[in-house]
């Protein structure tokens, strides 16, 4: 065997080279994570951790209590998901393994080491031995292109991931925005019940002083009673929307604290004017759509320059004949372009291009769409919810006041101011709901143009008008 | 008619809307003194309590009276005021009077934005005179004006009111009274003499013009257009002759009753009643369209005298109120002042508290509370066809001047016999007089 090494000398070079591109090939995950965060960038602008070793598990624990134990905003709720998602923990591991992929990628295949012994029926001549050393030389030309449509995958992941972050994140606010909007609902519903249950209790006092019905009284339990079963309506409500945020954040739902009312709507909204271009140039998963088009221009060009060549071996064997002499030499195999001149496979490549251009250009195209429609659903859920809190709701409020003080002059009964009141507090509940589709609209259009910069974020106080 | 009074007639035809304002118990010095005319012509001027006479202007021998028909703001009582039509500035319009056997001559102005007319209401007369717009005449267009002129033939106590677009023109305030006084002298000839004509108005809470589409459920009934408190009291000095001349244009019929006296009703539109027919009564119905005269003389006190149709001496008010006397709300009244802010329970035991909450708590802009009113002994509670007919022993002849509650005599007044700082009620063995001066 001494001698074979030393005879193969002149080729070790190279093949230690080659080596030396794989040789401390363990995939370091950490800096795979950090590559997707940098690609985030500021599209999420809170903190993400990759929680890979017991000590940074450990941490984010703590900072998840820290969380939990106060009030819960908007923006610490998405905070709380990015610590504490299992689901974007292992949606983080993508990206390891497509960082596994492209190390691999930039790897030769061994060498193949064929041996063979041929025993002869001659006992003078011995066995008849043959060592072969075969390296696809192919791969080795091939290298370079093959690690860049490696990396492009790799990019193309990362971008899956990040775009998955952002997702969550938007996720996260839409769950957010259900739950403190249907506890909010819960509580105005309890109002109108309260309302309608005076009511009726009024009403009692009424019949018992033999001035109402037996009908009267009947309409007005009636009223009270459908209001009850409003109130348990939204009480599952609530208790949905509680849990499906709980979920979410990988918590249960008796340690969140939620406030009771949704967050104001901000003064203004900052709208860049561009929303189309933003988004076009932010949106992760058009950005993963166009590497796709990068590889696949790539992977074509791969596939066309060796397309003749399927395969090169190159080989050194020695062999031990029977007179006990060794014959070296080298061997090339190639394999000829008569029935397979590669055609197939560039035409798969042409294809999967053209495939993947076109799939881009309809991803364009519908962005741009949701985009609009987006911003349309948010400028519309902030008129509405401002007539609301400016217009109707005064109103209610000036109508309810009015009803009173027809009341002080004996011009119309109790029964109906408490209508009124009753209709002010259903206007509220319309309200609450104007404002929660303000603020799914908001994630909506953030998520749409790739990320939470458009967004100003709420203002400190509730949406109490 | 002298010419100083000529001038008053004008300066208060001018003047008397800020006379009213802000006074419950309106000016009483916008009137003629009665005893003035009274040996010139034979009779005693006409009162319109919170009104006016029409002035004329002999013209070759035809008394000439200007009626101008016009949009005005009323004051209905301090606190409602109401943009409605009337003549000369004013609902009802200045009461015409005249005498059986002039010659009138009522030019009349339309100075509103749709046509008009005058129907002379009672009044016998040329066909063509009677001011049925379309049946007896052209409409008088806006801008236009047109003279009615006819002779009087009869006396009594009549009225008139547009015939044209009369539903609205009347139901937003358009109406007077036109006074025919005999010729021969009232063989018992009056002291005072007051008119009074009576009507509706759907003015609802917290609006600002009459809807003239309401037919029942009317929001103010008035004694010439005013509504308690602020209707004039009627004066007049013990022993004299009274006579309160009633017309009712509303769309209800009013049985009026005067207090502490009986009455006589000794006229109509008809004229003067012949003695053998005149009646003696407490209440009259004055029906609608009609006109009675009643007849009195004067017992010293303070009388109230208003409709008997008890929610017409109220004021705005509900008519689909839910019932809430003898409702306990004591408890559930708390849980609706946390639901209404400033809720209170009210009329478990009666209604008669809603005057002290009124005092205190806001109801809907331009409305009068329900009930309203102060006396000597406290709230009146009343409101719309409701007034006093003051009648006291001191007063000078032809004194109109309101002469502020009436002193009753020690020993005249209903007392407390029990309850806190009563006087125990007299046995039937004291002397009344020996028990009076304790
Ligand atoms: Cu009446």
């Amino acid at each position: 065997m001494h001698t074979i090494r030393s005879r193969f000398s002149h080729t070790a070079s190279t093949i230690a080279l080659t080596l030396s591109l794989g040789a401390c090939a363990s995939v370091n995950q950490d800096s795979a994570f950090q590559d997707m965060r940098a690609t985030l960038g500021e599209r999420v602008n809170q903190e993400l951790v990759w929680r890979g070793d017991a000590a940074a598990d450990a941490e984010t624990t703590s900072k998840v209590d820290a969380l939990l134990a106060k009030e819960l905003t908007l923006d610490a709720a998405v905070q709380l998901a990015l610590f504490n998602s299992r689901a974007l923990q292992a949606r983080y591991a993508d990206v390891g393994i497509a960082k596994a992929d492209l190390i691999a990628a930039g790897l030769l295949s061994n060498p193949v080491l064929d041996v063979m012994i041929r025993p002869t029926t001659n006992p003078s001549t011995g066995a008849n031995l043959e060592f072969g050393l075969a390296q696809s030389i192919l791969d080795i030309f091939k290298r370079p292109a093959r690690q860049r449509v490696a990396q492009a995958e790799f990019e193309r992941t990362q971008n899956d991931v990040a775009a998955a972050v952002v997702g969550a994140v938007a996720h996260v606010r839409e769950a957010y925005v259900g739950a403190v909007g249907a506890l909010n609902g819960l509580a105005v519903v309890k109002e109108v019940s309260t309302a309608a249950v005076a009511s009726y209790e009024l009403a009692q006092q009424f019949h018992k002083a033999g001035n109402i019905s037996d009908l009267q009284l009947a309409e007005e339990q009636s009223m009270a009673e459908d209001s009850a079963a409003m109130v348990d309506a939204a009480t599952l409500q609530a208790a949905e929307a509680t849990e499906a945020l709980a979920a979410i954040l990988n918590v249960s739902p008796e340690a969140v604290k939620l406030p009771s009312q949704l967050p104001a709507l901000p003064e203004q909204d900052a709208t860049p004017s561009n929303l189309e271009t933003l988004a076009l140039d932010k949106r992760l998963d058009i950005a993963a759509a166009r590497k796709t088009v990068a590889a696949g221009l790539e992977n074509l060009k791969l596939k066309t320059d060796w397309r003749l060549w399927q395969e090169i071996g190159l080989s050194f064997s020695a062999e031990r004949d029977g007179d006990k002499q060794w014959a070296i030499g080298p061997s090339l195999e190639i394999a000829l372009p008569l029935f397979n001149q590669g055609g197939p496979d560039v035409t798969r490549a042409a294809a999967e291009l053209f495939k993947a251009e076109n799939e881009l250009k309809d991803l364009q195209a519908r962005v741009r769409s949701e985009v609009r429609s987006a911003g349309f659903k948010a400028s519309t859920a902030r008129r509405i919810a401002e007539r609301y809190r400016k217009t109707i709701l005064p109103l209610k409020q000036d109508i309810v006041r009015l009803k009173q003080e027809k009341y002080n002059y004996m011009l119309i009964g109790v029964f109906d101011v408490l209508v009124a009141k009753r209709e002010e507090t259903t206007a509220y509940l319309s309200y609450i709901d104007a404002v929660r589709n303000y603020w799914l609209a908001r994630a909506e259009l953030a998520n749409a143009i790739g990320g939470a910069p458009v967004d100003t974020g709420p203002t400190a106080t509730g949406a109490q008008p | 008619m002298n010419p100083s009074r000529r001038n008053f007639f004008w300066s208060s035809l001018t003047g008397f809307g800020s006379a009213l304002i802000g006074r419950a118990a309106v000016a009483q010095d916008t009137q003629p003194a009665p005893a003035a005319s009274r040996a010139s012509d034979g009779y005693v001027p006409v009162r319109t309590p919170n009104g006016v006479t029409l002035p004329y202007e002999m013209k070759d021998g035809v008394k000439e009276f200007h009626l101008i028909a016009e949009e005005i703001e009323h004051e209905f009582a301090p606190g409602t005021k109401a943009k409605c039509w009337g003549y000369n500035g004013r609902t009802p319009g200045p009461t015409i009077e005249a005498i059986e056997g002039d010659r009138v001559r009522i030019l009349v102005t339309n100075k509103l934005k749709e046509h008009t007319t005058i129907h002379w209401h009672g009044i016998l007369l040329p066909s063509g005179m009677d001011g049925v717009g379309g049946l007896n005449q052209p409409h008088i267009q806006p801008g236009e004006t047109y003279a009615y002129e006819f002779t009087l033939r009869q006396h009594g106590t009549h009225m008139y009111h547009p015939h044209a677009d009369e539903m609205v023109q009347l139901g937003v305030g358009m109406m007077g009274m036109f006074i025919i006084h005999p010729r021969q002298p009232e063989a018992k000839l009056v002291d005072r003499d007051y008119c009074i004509l009576m009507h509706n108005w759907a003015l609802h809470p917290g609006t600002y013009r009459p809807d003239p589409s309401v037919m029942q459920d009317f929001d103010l009934w008035t004694f010439n257009s005013k509504v308690f408190p602020a209707t004039e009291h009627l004066v007049a000095k013990t022993g004299e002759r009274i006579r309160i001349r009633f017309g009712n244009l509303s769309m209800w019929n009013h049985p009026i009753h005067l207090h502490g006296h009986r009455f006589l009703i000794t006229g109509s539109d008809g004229g003067r009643w012949p003695e053998a027919q005149w009646r003696s009564e407490v209440t009259e119905i004055v029906g609608v369209g009609q006109t009675r005269d009643i007849e009195f003389t004067g017992i010293a006190g303070d009388w109230a005298m208003h409709c008997h149709m008890s929610h017409h001496t109220m004021n705005a008010m509900g008519h689909d109120l839910p019932n809430t006397l003898g409702v306990d709300q004591s408890e559930i009244g708390m849980k609706v002042a946390k639901l209404l802010p400033g809720y209170m329970s009210m009329g478990e035991n009666g209604m008669a508290e809603h005057q002290d909450h009124t005092m205190h708590m806001g109801g809907p802009k331009n409305t009068l509370p329900m009930m309203m009113g102060q006396g000597p002994f406290g709230n009146l509670e009343m409101g719309g066809m409701f007034t006093v007919v003051k009648i006291r022993d001191d007063l000078a002849t032809g004194d109109y001047n309101d002469p502020g509650w009436y002193k009753n005599p020690e020993g005249t007044v209903a007392y407390k016999v029990s309850g806190p700082g009563g006087t125990p009620a007299p046995s039937p063995m004291v002397d009344h007089s020996q028990h009076n001066r304790h």
